[in-house]
């Protein structure tokens, strides 16, 4: 129970701080996905049985506030969520490096997904998305590295 | 080590939440004008939770901008007075144009038409997947919005129109920059027509503008046409920054919007068309 309500309430963190950039940073937000990070930071504590479930929470979130068809990024979090819990049991990712190259790949694996999903049922262009978009997989990876980092320090000092 | 995890749920529980998901895009393939009953619902529940964050973000900023960081706000008072005198003095230059051109009564009327037809709101949400796409504002059906109301930036230039879903206090709007958007238009000049729709990349292309036309040059002036029944006559879109003549009987035009996305605090909806039509 308690881990639901952890994840609710990053969910709602993760949810709030999307707004936030939204208004400080504008076009900027789309390279820093920050459903992302929640769903690998679950999938990759809790098994990939909870990353599953918090990826298509966050998804439908996502969704809702998008004009795509409903249901592509709850797909793609749901399997990156799956992912991250599964590959996670097999890497000890206690330094920043091994961090950041695995939020990488898994931000690249979401958003690899994503793109081919949007080209295959809108049959849109990918070269017509954003181009910010494709800066997604090295900023968040830097981003999230840099927090879960410091979040593991701050745990170790503060017991 | 297993590729999958000893316990059978995990896998079992995977492959449902996927063919949920591919279930529910597969009702939506090909989409319908509508968006379904869950994406609605998840919107209504959704969007009044934003709302508080957007309420507790301004409300920090009004704090801080209003009793602490009130360094150039003299400068800034300065600005706005000088800036509301010349916009008086353009005001009574435009009252004196329209009453040459319109009897008094008429004028009158739809003056004060476009006074109580705008209404103003603020963006509280941007879309996650594609920036350039739409945006969510603080106004909704108890604000007495509706679908396909007209949207504008706070200088009177073409942004959207507003698109469901809609909850009681938020609203979803297309932007013009959405490339499944559509706005009929004109070069000014009368230099020719067009249809409008984004590229994805915050400009927009001219289409349909055969290639035979003359006299269209970067710089020119594009507005709307009314002619989609949507946008009324008049609004000004965008400018043109490059166009070529391609081996097709149609021109490759790419229009600049005049709204700004770093700018995008303050919106007006029109809720009425009335007071605009030619």
């Amino acid at each position: 129970m308690r881990d639901y309500v952890q994840a609710t309430l990053s969910l709602g963190l993760a949810f709030g701080l999307y707004t936030i950039l939204g208004r400080v940073a504008s076009p900027y937000v789309q390279m820093l996905s920050v459903f992302t990070l929640t769903v690998v930071y679950f999938g990759q504590k809790k098994g990939e049985l909870f990353g599953a479930i918090v990826g298509a929470a966050a998804g439908l979130i996502v969704d809702s506030y998008s004009l795509g068809v409903f249901g592509i990024s709850g797909l793609t979090l749901t399997v990156t969520g799956f992912l991250a819990g599964l590959i996670s049991r097999k890497f000890n990712l206690m330094s920043f490096l091994k961090t950041f190259l695995f939020l990488g790949v898994m931000t690249l694996i979401e958003s690899s997904l994503w793109l081919g999903m949007v080209a295959v049922i809108l049959s849109e262009k990918i070269g017509r998305l954003s181009d910010l978009l494709f800066f997604r997989p090295l900023v968040t990876a830097a981003c999230g590295a840099a927090f879960f980092t410091w979040l593991r320090r701050w745990r170790a000092r503060h017991g | 080590m297993p590729l999958f995890p000893k316990d059978k749920r995990a896998p079992r529980l995977f492959i449902a939440l996927i063919i949920l998901h591919l279930l529910l895009i597969s009702f939506q393939v090909p989409r319908g004008p509508a968006p379904s009953v869950f994406e609605r619902g998840l919107f209504f529940v959704l969007s009044p939770l934003q709302h508080g964050v957007q309420a507790v973000f301004r409300f920090i900023r009004g704090v801080w901008t209003g009793y602490f960081n009130l360094v150039g706000v003299q400068r800034q008072n300065r600005a706005l007075i000088r800036n509301e005198f010349l916009l008086q003095q353009e005001n009574a230059l435009l009252r004196r144009v329209v009453e040459m051109s319109l009897p008094t009564l008429e004028m009158k009327t739809r003056l004060e038409a476009v006074r109580g037809s705008i209404l103003p709101a603020s963006v509280i949400s941007l879309d996650p997947v594609n920036y350039y796409k739409s945006l969510v504002i603080d106004k909704g059906t108890l604000d007495g919005l509706e679908k396909d109301m007209v949207v504008l930036d706070r200088f009177g230039n073409l942004m959207g129109r507003v698109i469901e879903p809609l909850s009681l206090k938020e609203a979803s709007v297309q932007l013009i920059t959405d490339d499944a958007s559509g706005t009929s238009v004109f070069i000014r000049g009368e230099k020719g027509l067009g249809v409008v729709t984004g590229d994805g990349h915050g400009r927009c292309l001219l289409k349909y503008v055969l290639d035979t036309a003359a006299g269209i040059n970067p710089g020119d002036d594009v507005l709307t046409t009314g002619f989609d029944k949507i946008y009324p006559w008049g609004i000004s879109l965008g400018r043109i920054v490059s166009l070529s003549s391609s081996r097709s009987l149609f021109k490759e035009i790419v229009i600049q919007p005049h709204f700004r996305f770093r700018d995008l605090s303050r919106v007006a909806i029109l809720k009425s068309r009335g007071p605009f039509l030619k």
